[in-house]
């Protein structure tokens, strides 16, 4: 057998004459396209460099543009001038000046040696998803596309929008059915000599003109015609990124690459000079494709995709600030528990909870003036001090890098109540992390018990309420939030379910055990104050018991109690 | 919010020509010294950085920039009197200019350099650092940064961006001796990791960000003075282009969205500021008197005034730009 290459290069081009003097002293005859758009400078050094090399042609130079047919046509000009010059070549490999292999020229030609009469390409139909990824299918094949994507990008569109509202169907011959796949193939010379011969070529040629990308659809169409033993598969590893440019591969690289099951690769930094140097050795070692782990290799890239279309979850830093209106963008990284009302309804929640229960749980972070995270620890992971001062200048990053220090694998959860700075509440009832539990008007326990004089009371109880409300409405409108809301009435009478609700999103795993639950505050004076404010014209939700005083539930009983699952 | 109207956006061009013009009249106070701009090659990154009387980083500073795959430097020395002119004179990839105009009237030295590089930059990938600023972009261990211009020419980025991290020592600064041509970092190697509060600014587009140990330690009372952390320190530079208040933003404002805003990551790096070794407290007690610096020189008063102890239990010691992707301080975006 005998394999011959096509190269298509437009810069770099010493980088190039690497490669084609590799391939050459392989004993493999290189048709070498050098794009018109090169400095004539650049080629006449390439020229002087190859000077001495044989076995390498230079077909018609095109003036190649992206996504148009002069790809095809330096492809079509370079393998005729290959196959005219070699006669006795047996497969042709298409590759690119930034392309260098993977595993030796000698691996490859008895991997061919073995697949006698197969073509390597990518070909799959237009509505075949391996290829197409959203943006144009169908319509490369049916609309015009006279101007170039790279340079006039906005008329392009344009165009685009016109044609289609004009339903412009641009008919495809009946010879043909439309496949796309990579523009990088290793064909049989009779394949390609049958491409190049065929007796409709100036038909073929004419009609894929006209398409958008043909480079990735003329062979890969044309082969369907004339080719029985079709493998659909690149034996040059090529990626894209979520721009839809080619993932350059740099000297790093070098260890993961034998992971491809690929021969070559594309597309190399050409300042990758430990790269140049160990895949162009003259002796290498196969590496044996039974030993490729491409889904590992693949890996690599994918991260990359994913971080930068939607990575840095929770995090806003010079790399990332989403917009208001992206949704889905959460301040978290992870789920966590906004507790309202817990500190009026229990007397040592907090205790309890990290305590018997060993949950991720905080005081109130949001607490006016002083604070601290839990007891006296006022200093968190990364040195995010419990200030006032620098929590109130941006509330939301605050929290953000509260919750990214407290990470772990237990649900983070902070008390809030709604005496609490209200600056965050925007920001957290819009947050799809974000999960609350709030025991309405719990303050109503708070404002009873303290020592103030009615009056007082009264006016405290007027601004908390208004406060709860908009919570309330926030928590109603965003629906990005999960959110348990109990009653004060509900919690008095079954702080189990409450407490369960919480466990829930803290750690559903000890929600069915049961233990101790934490002691109530004092609800001797509620229904007093209750009474008084209905007097005073402040009308709240919850209903006073008879006026003859009933006697305090004892908190305890509630252990007896099943716990009801909802 | 993002709609900005006609005249708005007049007024921004108008800021930039007089920003631009105002650089080009304080270009006649920095005296040339030596000018080898005449050796530079097109694809040439260049670095530009002014400097008072800091001859003792220079050794470490050129070393550490050469190997990044900085071609050329442009220096503008503020007056130094410590010989580092004249060691930097006789390194031949330096071009040096050299002043003695008041450091806080030419816009804290942006002036020079603006200068500077709208006449000797364009069309050239620029650093703007200060000589105790060590930068660290995705995979600098084993990619130079000319890999790293490329990928962004090839991704139409024309700026990147840098989050500025303090670095300090454990217990006195006086005891956290740098000998000349070795790594500070290695000196005053932690960090602080997780308290860095981002905003925007809705005139430049650019991100605000503070934190850091300096907010946590020297603007404890007053928080929202703590100094900007957000850098766009590498930027292709076109003719038109001007700093606006050190590297923190840049007209036009495109270059300043180096972020992403639809949820993902674009890559950025971090800055190594490596302030906090023992010449601070020198440089403290001269730029009191100078008066010279930033906000009233309020770091300066602070640190003076007492002798705080910047470490705790939670600062991290700075390892590679991996511990930094980690930690979520900066990232490699799409750059695999």
């Amino acid at each position: 057998m005998k394999l011959g290459f096509i190269i298509l290069a437009h810069r770099d081009l010493h980088r190039t004459v690497q490669l084609v003097r590799f391939l050459a002293n392989n004993d493999c005859p290189v048709s070498l396209h050098i794009d018109q758009n090169t400095s004539l400078e650049e080629v006449n050094e390439l020229m002087a460099d190859l000077n001495h090399v044989k076995n390498v042609v230079y077909p018609k130079r095109e003036k190649c543009g992206w996504g148009q047919f002069s790809i095809v046509q330096a492809t079509l000009n370079a393998a005729e001038v290959l196959l005219e010059n070699h006669p006795d070549v047996t497969n042709v490999f298409m590759a690119s000046g930034s392309c260098l292999p993977v595993r030796p020229i000698k691996q490859l030609k008895a991997f061919l040696e073995r697949h006698k009469d197969i073509d390597f390409i990518e070909s799959f139909s237009e509505r075949d998803e391996r290829w197409v990824k959203g943006g144009l299918d169908q319509e490369r094949f049916t609309l015009y596309f006279p101007l170039s994507w790279r340079k006039y990008r906005y008329a392009f569109d344009r165009l685009i929008d016109l044609q289609r509202m004009l339903n412009v169907n641009r008919a495809v011959p009946k010879h043909i059915s439309p496949h796309m796949g990579s523009q990088w193939w290793c064909l049989t010379a009779p394949t390609l000599k049958k491409i190049i011969e065929d007796p409709d070529r100036q038909e073929n040629d004419r009609y894929f003109s006209k398409c958008w990308i043909p480079d990735e659809s003329y062979f890969q169409s044309l082969v369907r015609n004339h080719s029985e033993h079709i493998r659909p598969q690149s034996l040059t590893f090529s990626i894209f990124d979520a721009q839809g440019k080619p993932f350059l591969l740099y000297d790093d690289h070098l260890n993961d690459l034998p992971k491809t099951n690929a021969f070559f690769v594309r597309k190399v930094w050409p300042g990758s000079h430990k790269l140049y140097h160990h895949l162009l050795k003259t002796k290498r070692k196969n590496f044996p494709l039974s030993n490729t782990n491409e889904e590992a290799f693949n890996e690599i890239f994918s991260r990359a995709n994913a971080i930068s279309t939607t990575g840095g979850k929770g995090q806003a830093l010079q790399g990332r600030y989403p917009n208001s209106a992206v949704k889905n963008t959460s301040m978290a990284h992870d789920d966590f528990g906004v507790l309202i009302g817990f500190g009026y309804l229990f007397q040592d929640f907090v205790d309890w909870a990290r305590e018997a229960k060993g949950l991720n749980v905080f005081h109130n972070i949001f607490k006016p003036r002083q604070f601290t995270f839990y007891k006296k620890i006022a200093l968190a992971k990364g040195n995010l001090a419990a200030d006032a001062k620098l929590r109130d200048m941006n509330p939301k990053s605050y929290l953000s890098n509260f919750l990214k220090s407290q990470r772990s694998d237990k649900c983070t959860a902070v008390m809030y109540d709604v005496s609490d700075n209200q600056k965050i509440i925007p920001d957290i009832t819009r947050d799809e992390c974000a999960h609350f539990v709030v025991v309405q008007e719990a303050w109503l326990l708070s404002v009873a018990n303290n020592e103030m004089k009615l009056k007082g009371k009264i006016m405290q109880a007027k601004i908390l309420q208004a406060r709860e409300r908009k919570i309330l409405q926030a928590l109603k409108e965003d629906k990005h939030a999960g959110c348990t809301i109990f009653s004060l009435e509900e919690a008095l009478n079954t702080p189990g379910l409450v407490l369960q609700a919480a466990l829930q999103i803290l750690d559903p795993e000890t929600r069915a055990q049961p233990t101790a639950i934490p002691q109530l505050v004092d609800t001797l004076k509620l229904d007093r104050l209750v009474r008084k404010l209905s007097k005073s014209g402040v009308s709240v939700n919850f209903k006073p018991g008879k006026k003859r005083k009933k006697p305090q539930k004892p908190a305890k009983k509630e252990i007896i109690k099943p716990y009801v699952v909802k | 919010m993002r709609q900005m109207g006609i005249w708005s956006k007049y007024r921004l061009r108008l800021e930039r020509k007089r920003r631009r013009i105002r650089s080009l009249r304080k270009r006649r106070d920095i005296e040339c010294v030596i000018d080898r701009s005449s050796q530079t090659k097109p694809n040439d990154i260049f670095l530009f950085a002014t400097l008072r009387n800091e001859k003792h980083r220079l050794e470490f500073f050129l070393k550490y920039y050469r190997r990044l795959g900085v071609n050329h430097f442009f220096f503008v020395d503020n007056n130094s009197d410590d010989g580092g002119r004249e060691l930097l004179k006789n390194e031949s990839d330096v071009s040096l200019w050299t002043t003695t105009a008041s450091y806080k009237r030419a816009n804290f030295g942006v002036d020079w350099l603006n200068g500077l590089q709208s006449k000797y930059a364009n069309g050239h990938w620029c650093l703007a650092v200060d000589v105790d600023e060590f930068f660290v972009y995705p995979h600098c261990d084993t990619r130079p940064l000319q890999a790293l211009t490329d990928w962004l020419d090839s991704s139409s980025a024309k700026s990147f961006g840098a989050l500025m991290i303090d670095m300090y020592p454990r217990g006195n600064i006086s005891e956290a001796f740098c000998d000349e041509g070795k790594n500070p970092m290695n000196v005053s190697p932690f960090f602080d990791s997780g308290n860095y509060f981002v905003e925007r600014n809705e005139k430049y587009r650019n991100l605000w960000i503070q934190g850091g140990v300096r907010q946590r330690v020297f603007f404890k009372d007053k928080p929202e003075r703590a100094p900007a952390l957000n850098k766009i320190p590498l930027v292709k530079w076109s003719r038109g282009c001007v700093y606006v208040s050190s590297t923190h933003s840049i007209l036009p404002r495109s270059l300043n969205i180096v972020y992403d805003e639809w949820g993902g990551q674009k890559a950025c790096g971090c800055l190594m500021h490596t302030k906090f070794i023992s010449t601070f407290l020198d440089k403290a007690t001269e730029e009191l008197q100078r008066k010279e610096h930033y906000a009233a020189s309020r770091e300066y008063k602070e640190y003076a005034a007492s002798n705080v102890e910047m470490w705790t239990r939670f600062s991290t010691r700075y390892k590679n730009w991996k511990q930094l992707e980690d930690l979520g301080l900066m990232s490699r975006g799409g750059w695999a």
